[in-house]
């Protein structure tokens, strides 16, 4: 009975705020201008609400699979702790552009990041010599085109021969691109499509989940 | 064990033995390739150079430490290029948590706070939450969205700020990012206002961009750490990009190396 109330008039509210937003987009109106401002700020109040209830959901899901003692629960504490650490440093220094601040981050948070993303370039190489085969010709127009386009993303290219580059920019500007713009044109006929179903109260994904 | 049997068990840890030597070692010691300019590059440098005193540049960023490496240079080169200019206003906004840190470290390393007044030539906004209703509240009326700047000083005491509003009052915005934020200006600035934007982003984020790029609705887009190298070079201040681009050229030539290999392999009888 409340599950339905709740989501008939979530319903509405939403009708209300994106015809508002949309017509605001459309129309210069200066009183419209300002609910349609103020309704924004509140998206932007809530977006960092929920830094916070993102940060209690963590501490609250740790918490318990470390007094359970489930997988890998030393981990957990390894989470927590770092987050005590860098908020009381924020606190008590008063920003995190302190010294401290950043020489934690510097020296710890910013290498094992960095590091992470950098074996990409291991994996890359070890899967290039595994599974970059020609099986078909798909395949094959595959390989020959990332080869170019390798080629062209990096000085050497131009170095062994001019023609190489140009070769891979042609592919990048009438294959790619067109690939691409293609796709994005797809996306936001998908993203229209949603729209119009969250406003017109067909999508109940964002007022908790379809029945 | 014959050589081939102990190559063929131990082919990774041989791998990642050579790919770190042949990225390791152009590092420490730069064979100096050429490092040609693109147009998307060129783009971004004719537009900043042609900015005149009193026009406002916007320096978005979601830079964190797992692209640092590919962004962090075009961040610093492109505030270098803007410093350099007279009366030019530049404000720094984060759109990811970590942002504000790299927008610091960037500072220092340029020495902004020595060259230019805090609040009159550039102001620091820090990070805002909300993702593009963050971008969107800044669009449509700075002031209503935030009250203070990133250290906490009223937007009010800011002499700079006093006749920037909304996203008619930016001249151009440069947005540097890993993630789908950088849509998100286009949306707010560009399509409503006519903002003019240009991106900052990792390889992996270019061939979406480069759609836009050619449509003509973003002026220009730094690629990478080629991009970042190829700013350097423009602006007459080579640093760890230029150096990174021998890295990178061996690099992708060993790659081609082992893509090569693979495929004489599989066609000389190894198809099993």
């Amino acid at each position: 009975m409340f599950k339905d109330f709740w989501k008939s008039t979530a319903s509405v509210v939403l009708f209300i705020v994106t015809i508002t937003i949309l017509v605001d987009f459309a129309w210069e109106n200066p009183t419209l201008q300002t609910v349609s401002t103020d309704l924004n700020n509140w998206a932007v109040i809530i977006g960092a609400f929920a830094l916070g209830l993102g940060a209690y959901s963590l501490i609250i899901r740790h918490s318990r699979i470390i007094s359970t003692r489930r997988t890998m629960w030393p981990y957990s504490i390894v989470l927590l702790l770092t987050m005590l650490i860098f908020a009381a440093t924020g606190l008590i220094t008063g920003s995190i552009t302190s010294s401290e601040y950043g020489w934690i981050y510097s020296t710890i948070i910013q290498p094992l990041s960095s590091t992470l993303y950098g074996m990409n370039a291991f994996f890359i190489a070890s899967a290039s010599y595994r599974a970059f085969k020609a099986r078909s010709t798909e395949a094959l127009l595959l390989l020959v085109a990332a080869i170019f386009l390798m080629l062209k993303n990096a000085p050497i290219g131009g170095v062994i021969h001019p023609i190489l580059p140009a070769i891979g920019q042609t592919i990048w500007d009438f294959v790619g691109a067109t690939g691409m713009r293609a796709i994005l044109i797809g996306i936001g006929i998908g993203t229209l499509a949603l729209g119009l179903r969250v406003i017109i109260g067909q999508e109940k994904t964002p007022l908790g989940g379809a029945d | 064990m014959s050589l081939r049997e102990t190559l063929d068990r131990n082919y990774k840890q041989i791998i990642y033995l050579c790919l770190f030597a042949v990225i390791a070692i152009p590092l420490m010691n730069p064979i100096g390739l050429p490092v040609p300019i693109d147009k998307t590059t060129r783009d971004v440098y004719d537009r900043v150079d042609s900015l005149q005193p009193g026009d406002v540049v916007v320096m978005g960023s979601n830079i964190g430490a797992s692209i640092y490496a590919e962004v962090y240079p075009q961040y610093v080169s492109i505030l270098e290029h803007l410093f350099r200019k007279e009366g030019v206003k530049v404000i720094l906004v984060g759109h990811g948590t970590e942002a504000p840190i790299f927008a610091e470290k960037a500072l220092n390393e340029i020495k902004a706070y020595d060259r230019k007044e805090y609040g009159v030539d550039f102001v620091h906004l820090g990070y805002i939450a909300g993702g593009e209703a963050a971008i969107s509240g800044m669009c449509r009326d700075l002031h209503s969205l935030l009250n203070v700047d990133y250290e906490g000083h009223p937007l009010s005491d800011l002499p700079m700020m006093e006749d920037i509003n909304d996203a008619n009052d930016f001249t151009i915005i440069i947005d540097f990012t890993a993630s789908a934020d950088s849509q998100f200006w286009l949306n707010q600035a560009y399509a409503p206002y006519g903002t003019d934007v240009a991106f900052g982003l990792t390889a992996v984020k270019v061939p979406d961009a480069y759609a836009y790029y050619t449509a003509g609705q973003i002026f220009g887009i730094l690629e990478s750490l080629k991009g970042a190298a190829q700013y350097e070079v423009l602006i007459n201040r080579p640093g760890i990009a230029v150096k990174g681009m021998d890295a990178q050229s061996m690099a992708h030539l060993f790659y081609i190396g082992l893509i090569l290999i693979c495929n004489v392999k599989y066609f000389m009888g190894e198809k099993k």
